[in-house]
């Protein structure tokens, strides 16, 4: 017997009966038996083609996951690594073997405290302890731009289907943005756009569980860009 | 047990609540936080975790390691408190901990820490129950992964009656005090104390009542927590 | 909550959970049997009332001392009860010294409930001259040896020691006489406290069984067969069904302790 309890994208608690069957499971769901229920605050969908159901939540701390790219702040430097903030529940290692091309003796005039980087996540173990690799591009060290922060369940919203919203909105204000899948946004362009840009963003996180926002955002981004060229140009001429 | 209407002190009905308010996602710094006004209490809980255990030796390799703190404004009561933990804070900080941790699947996050701070502002019966309700909405707000969600209601017998919901003047004069809390979906009581003087069966007749008290309470927690995505 | 310096192994957990699903227990006991109680009242004669109990492998001493004191304003008529534990590090591998924590606040605070609650003892009685002197009664519950089910080994131990205690009688003036008299104890509540394992409720645990057991819950219930206090203990659960049969065990359990009780103090004297 296999049967869907509740309907796709609907907005479910943890507790709530989901399905009853051998479907698989995917994040936000557990098994008792033959239900299956939703362990967070979230939407739930249904992959026919898997027949897998999953609750994709609203709201969680990032954890760090192989193959992730997140961005991170130097937190510490150690006489051998540097230890990572990456807005999780544990600091992320960072080896001068996964950073650098030859032995440095202050590690620190290559990251400092404070300092911004962009990585990729190598290794996680089972308690949560990572490693990150800077070594080549596009990742290693952020210069100047502003920082975003969003809710690491908002991170696919923001990037969209096949990465088409944050490529839409690179395109539109010209700009460059490095999304993590830590929640953290580096965005580099004029100052302007990058104000646009972060409220954006802001917008898309509060936002995220609506539908038709891909075009809201881009009606948004393109009435935005118009003001902010029309006093461009007002300014040009006083 | 025949049931007498009688006067109870905000004119309830036996199995009648008290006026309840949730509001889930208040506090900035906060993981996961909510807000619970039940009756004339006002209690905020707030979650910080998963994150990383200190003092160290607590830290378990096969789960995460739950600390639930309750405490009291010293402006919450009629007679200011001292601040500061008393022996009274620190057994419900154990009892609210044992009522919550059933729920939370702690093995998602092994070496790892979940707080859990209950702040009372204003105290009129029933704080640790209005806590346990605040919690469970403020885990769920953390993103922190639970079977379920816990409800807490108290029941009592005043003036040989088993009603639900005792307010303060009802606790004081009253002959028991029954605070319970539940998975809701199973109905496991995870939290249950007692205190007064009971006959057997009207320890069931409470416990059945305060359940049914938590599954109005269960309701509400739901709704609070899809409203802060409506739409 | 008390670190587990010890883990018990995931095989005699499992152990243990078939035994009890069997019906049975490591020490061959019946799930609703008690380990061998042993009680004597008057062991320490500089307090005014005490136990020395043996639960199995658990001993503790309870002692009872008082004082004289002006009343709580809200309470000028009534005299005070007030109720400490302590966990030493002699006791166990597990117990740090220190101020007491979250394990023996509760205990003590468990034990003090079921004899405040049920009326047992009669505060006003405690009275000397009213609205300026009343008595305070001590009880303190001091942990010798933790071989598992300390709330009712101490349970026991405090009841006991109210019961036997004498202590001088003072006259209207609020002067101390030369003659002694017993503390105004109504009843003689007693605690039970039933461990879940393997979904099924097993009294008493010892040791073993507390490291390993889902869920704990400690009834204390009065000669008349009412429930004066209960406590759902440490995580885990309990159906309405179960609470109800542990309600059940507690009243006819309490009963077999609370004569052996009254028995030892007959003995003592």
């Amino acid at each position: 017997m296999m049967e869907i309890m509740v309907g796709e994208r609907e907005l479910v608690v943890p507790g709530t009966l989901l399905a009853k069957g051998k479907y698989s499971l995917g994040g936000g769901v557990t098994r008792e038996g033959e239900e299956i229920f939703s362990t967070m605050l979230g939407l739930f969908y249904f992959n026919e083609e898997r027949k897998q159901v999953r609750v994709v939540p609203l709201e969680g701390k990032y954890l760090p996951k192989e193959g992730d790219t997140v961005i991170g702040r130097i937190e510490k430097v150690l006489a051998g690594k540097w230890l990572v903030d990456i807005n999780s529940a544990y600091l992320a290692s960072l080896d001068p073997k996964s950073a650098l091309h030859d032995r440095i003796e202050d590690l620190s005039k290559v990251y400092d405290v404070g300092d911004l980087i962009f990585a990729k996540v190598d290794y996680v173990d089972e308690i949560y302890n990572s490693n990150l690799f800077t070594k080549s591009m596009p990742y290693g060290k952020l210069r100047g731009g502003a920082l975003v922060e969003i809710k690491p369940t908002r991170v696919p919203r923001l990037i969209g289907k096949k990465g088409s919203m944050i490529y839409m909105i690179k395109q539109l204000t010209r700009s460059k943005i490095l999304v993590g899948q830590n929640g953290l946004v580096w965005v580099k362009a004029t100052s302007g756009m990058e104000d646009l840009i972060k409220r954006t963003i802001e917008m898309i996180n509060n936002q995220a569980h609506s539908s038709g926002l891909t075009d809201k955002t881009k009606e948004y981004l393109e009435s935005q860009i118009k003001e902010i060229e029309v006093e461009g140009d007002h300014n040009d001429e006083m | 047990m025949k049931v007498i209407t009688m006067t109870r002190c905000d004119g309830r009905k036996n199995d009648e609540l008290r006026t309840v308010k949730m509001e889930v996602g208040v506090l900035n710094r906060a993981d996961g936080s909510a807000y619970v006004e039940w009756g004339n209490n006002k209690v905020y809980a707030a979650v910080y975790g998963p994150k990383e255990v200190i003092p160290r030796f607590l830290a378990r390799n096969d789960k995460a390691y739950l600390r639930c703190k309750y405490s009291m404004a010293p402006f919450s009561v009629e007679d200011r408190k001292r601040p500061g933990p008393d022996r009274r804070s620190v057994e419900i900080g154990k009892v609210m901990a044992g009522a919550l941790a059933p729920a939370i699947i702690l093995e998602d996050y092994p070496n790892s820490m979940i707080e859990v701070l209950v702040d009372v502002m204003q105290a009129d019966a029933g704080t640790r129950c209005a806590g346990i309700t605040a919690a469970t909405l403020a885990l769920v707000d953390a993103g922190i992964p639970m079977r379920g969600l816990v409800s807490a209601c108290a029941s009592g017998k005043v003036d040989d009656q088993i009603v639900l919901d005792l307010c303060k003047e009802e606790d004081n004069s009253g002959q028991a005090d029954v605070p319970l809390a539940i998975l809701s979906r199973t109905e496991d009581i995870t939290l249950l104390q007692m205190d007064g003087i009971m006959t057997e069966e009207e320890v069931d007749e409470a416990l059945s009542l305060a359940i049914k008290g938590c599954k109005s309470i269960y309701q509400m927690q739901m709704d609070a927590l899809k409203s802060k995505y409506g739409d | 909550m008390v670190i587990e310096m010890d883990a018990i192994a995931n095989i005699k957990r499992e152990y243990i959970n078939n035994l009890a699903i069997e019906g049975k227990r490591l020490d061959e006991r019946a799930p609703d049997e008690y380990r061998e109680l042993k009680i004597i009242p008057n062991y320490i004669k500089k307090a005014e009332g005490s136990a020395y109990v043996e639960l199995g492998a658990t001993k503790v001493i309870v002692g009872v001392k008082y004082d004289v004191g002006t009343p709580f304003p809200d309470i000028p008529n009534e005299g005070v009860m007030t109720t400490s534990a302590e966990l030493p590090p002699l006791a166990s591998p597990e117990f740090e010294s220190g101020p007491p924590g979250e394990d023996a606040i509760e205990l003590a605070r468990v034990v003090d409930r079921g004899i405040r609650e049920s009326k047992a003892l009669d505060t006003g009685k405690l009275c000397i001259v009213p609205g300026e002197l009343v008595r305070i009664v001590f009880v303190d519950i001091q942990v010798l040896d933790d071989g598992g089910n300390l709330l009712d080994a101490c349970g026991i131990g405090a009841i006991t020691a109210l019961k036997c205690a004498k202590m001088p009688i003072y006259n209207a003036e609020g002067n101390p006489t030369d003659e002694i008299e017993s503390l105004p104890l109504r009843k003689v509540p007693v605690t039970c406290t039933i461990a879940k394992i393997g979904g099924k409720l097993l009294v008493d645990p010892q040791k073993d069984e507390e490291k390993i057991m889902a869920s704990r819950i400690t009834v204390s219930t009065d000669e008349d067969g009412n429930v004066v206090a209960m406590q759902k203990g440490i995580d885990g659960s309990f159906k309405l069904e179960e609470v109800m049969e542990a309600v059940r065990l507690a009243k006819i359990k309490g009963q077999e302790n609370r004569e052996k009780i009254l028995k030892a103090i007959e003995e003592a004297e």
